[in-house]
């Protein structure tokens, strides 16, 4: 048995010739975070709705808990909770009744689950309003509460914070931390906000195109935002010479002829500059440069940028 | 599975559908029997008399429930069977996981438990107009209420090719209310072709809606007070036998082709 809770093998789903995700491995490790990043259209929500079951694959597997999902819903299913694209209820229904509903399919018999689960989302418990006349937040908010009713192990949310305003966004930020980090539940949640991501997760993994780019821990992500110091300079191979002779380093980068950076930031800029020009290089510039996330996705999605 | 039939139930809350069936009920035995009142005479004999209520029961099964029950029932299906759709609540419910076909189950049911409860709400109030009327002695109630049950049960699976049929095209309510009301159509001119010619007698009994009237007005007859038909009128009638089997196919061929259906748009 492998450590993921959730582990896709060659994921793929065919739409006609078009290849929405393809040949997807992703790793869930428990009681982690997990971010699956992607632009619109990337192929989060057919990834999830695969693994829910929801969707048949063209190919590959989805394991859960180590099962494979095919032939094994009955088992796996109860213990996953799941937000899928929009909030899905019956509008002449109230939050209470569309929950209860529910509930009683799942077989929750105790009132005390529809209104622990409203509580935790700030909705009121037997509000007269219906779910039609509800605004996009708390739609959202009652999705939220729907996927968390039945205390599951595993979260599977697509766009949690898809119309919460700034003030919900950090709740549910905190409430999905909490989840994580208080009751151990291992979660896996899709947005195409970078910086939701980056605040969220501790594993991200980058969609595009239906492939996935990158998966790796934010920490490890994080090493690569980098920042160095860009010099252009007359001759960038003696420039290297002389950092590598004079301040024994060699965390840097010849970019070309006359560009070169150097990772190393501990290093004094002022007295750099000065050995290049006592050595006869011409230093045209020298500026501290910062390679954000956003940079660094820019680049594996192939320059387009998550925003 | 009682609690997936419950939810159909508590997913039609606020809906205009079920105070619609009831009022429907109550105006539909009303007129059955004020127009049986009208047609009453002076003759005030016991046999006449129990005669005017069979009349009544016999009217309110032939035109009220026959024609108008596949109708409501219709339309109280495509709401049950849209819903999902239209709400995006399928998946949902996929997740807790309910598969589809115990999905279409519970929603078959309802409409089913619908169907009786129309049926008996239709014996219930026409009796009791009978009553206030005074439009007949009411009498045998047993058996015509125990025969309204099996009517309902009857009926709705007599209704179920419709329900095929809005499945299949997946459309608005208004196309499944049309749908609806071309059944009811499609079986009054099939009758009235056959009343034009009689040879053509043994189709009519293979749709289910007119084999299931026939084969009441059979029961009612057997167990009627006076018997006035033509012998040809006998040829109408199916056994009890050809009546199961027609109405039997009905149900295994509209659950096998729902489900077929219903799978397909909700992949
Ligand atoms: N039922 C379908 N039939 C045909 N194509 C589909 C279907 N569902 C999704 N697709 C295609 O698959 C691709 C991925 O869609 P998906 O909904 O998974 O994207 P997403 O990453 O969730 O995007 P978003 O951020 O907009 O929610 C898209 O190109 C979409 O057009
Ligand atoms: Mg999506």
């Amino acid at each position: 048995m492998s450590d993921y809770i959730i582990e896709t093998r060659n994921l793929t789903k065919k739409y006609g010739n078009q290849a929405s995700v393809s040949e997807l491995n992703i790793h869930v490790r428990k009681g982690r975070i997990y971010g699956l990043l992607g632009r619109n259209g990337a192929g989060k929500t057919t990834t999830m709705r695969m693994l829910l079951g929801l969707t048949v694959p063209t190919s590959g597997e989805v394991r859960i808990f180590g099962n494979p999902i095919q032939g094994n819903e009955k088992k796996i299913l109860p213990r996953i909770g799941s937000l899928i694209e929009s909030p899905g209820f019956y509008p002449n229904l109230t939050a209470t009744e569309n929950l209860k509903i529910f509930a009683k399919l799942r077989g929750l018999d105790n009132e005390n689950y529809i209104k622990r689960a409203l509580e935790l989302v700030n909705l009121p418990y037997r509000d007269k309003k219906l779910f039609s006349q509800y605004s996009l937040g708390m739609k959202q908010r009652l999705a939220i509460a729907l996927a968390v009713m039945h205390d599951p192990a595993v979260l599977i949310l697509d766009e949690p914070i898809n119309g919460l305003d700034p003030i919900g966004i950090a709740e549910m930020r905190s409430f999905i931390r909490e989840l994580c980090d208080v009751k151990g539940k291992t979660i896996l949640i899709s947005s195409h906000i970078l910086s939701e991501i980056s605040l969220l997760a501790d594993d991200i993994g980058i969609i595009d195109h239906g492939k996935l780019l990158e998966e790796e821990s934010l920490a490890e992500l994080e090493q690569k935002n980098r920042h160095y110091i860009h010099f252009t300079v007359s001759d960038s191979r003696q420039a290297a010479h002389l950092l590598e002779t004079v301040f024994q380093t060699r965390t840097f980068k010849i970019r070309d002829k006359n560009n070169i950076q150097l990772m190393e930031m501990n290093l004094p800029v002022a007295s750099i500059t000065r050995c290049f020009v006592e050595n006869g290089l011409e230093v045209s510039e020298a500026h501290l440069c910062e390679e954000t996330l956003e940079d660094y996705f820019k680049k594996v999605t192939g320059g387009e940028g998550i925003a | 599975m009682l609690n997936l039939i419950a939810g159909e139930f508590a997913k039609l809350k606020r809906k205009k559908i079920v105070p619609f069936i009831v009022l429907l009920s109550l105006l539909f035995p009303l007129l059955v029997v004020y127009s049986s009142k009208m047609g009453m005479g002076n003759d005030t004999s016991v046999e006449f008399l129990k005669g005017r209520f069979d009349l009544s029961y016999t009217m309110m099964l032939g035109y009220g429930l026959v024609f108008l029950e596949p109708c409501l029932l219709g339309i109280l299906a495509s709401m049950l069977f849209f819903m999902e759709r239209d709400n995006d609540t399928f998946k949902n419910l996929c997740v807790i996981p309910v598969t589809t076909s115990r999905l279409i189950a519970a929603k078959l049911s309802a409409v089913l438990i619908y169907g009786i409860f129309y049926t008996l709400c239709n014996f219930t109030f026409m009796t009791f107009f009978t009553w206030i009327l005074n439009a007949g002695i009411i009498y045998d109630i047993g058996f015509k209420l125990a025969f309204s049950f099996i009517f309902g049960i009857g009926i709705t699976i007599a209704t179920l090719p419709v329900i095929v049929f809005i499945i299949y095209f997946n459309k608005s309510y208004l196309i499944s209310t049309l749908l609806s009301f071309f059944y009811a159509i499609l079986n009054w001119s099939v009758l009235s072709i056959v009343e034009i010619n009689l040879s053509l007698v043994k189709i009519i009994n293979l749709f289910p809606t007119l084999c299931l009237m026939n084969w009441s007005s059979k029961k009612m007859l057997d167990r009627m007070a006076d018997r006035h038909l033509l012998p040809e009128a006998y040829l109408l009638f199916p056994s009890d036998i050809w009546a199961f089997v027609v109405l039997g196919i009905t149900l295994v061929l509209s659950l096998l082709l729902m489900l077929n259906f219903y799978k397909k748009w909700t992949r």
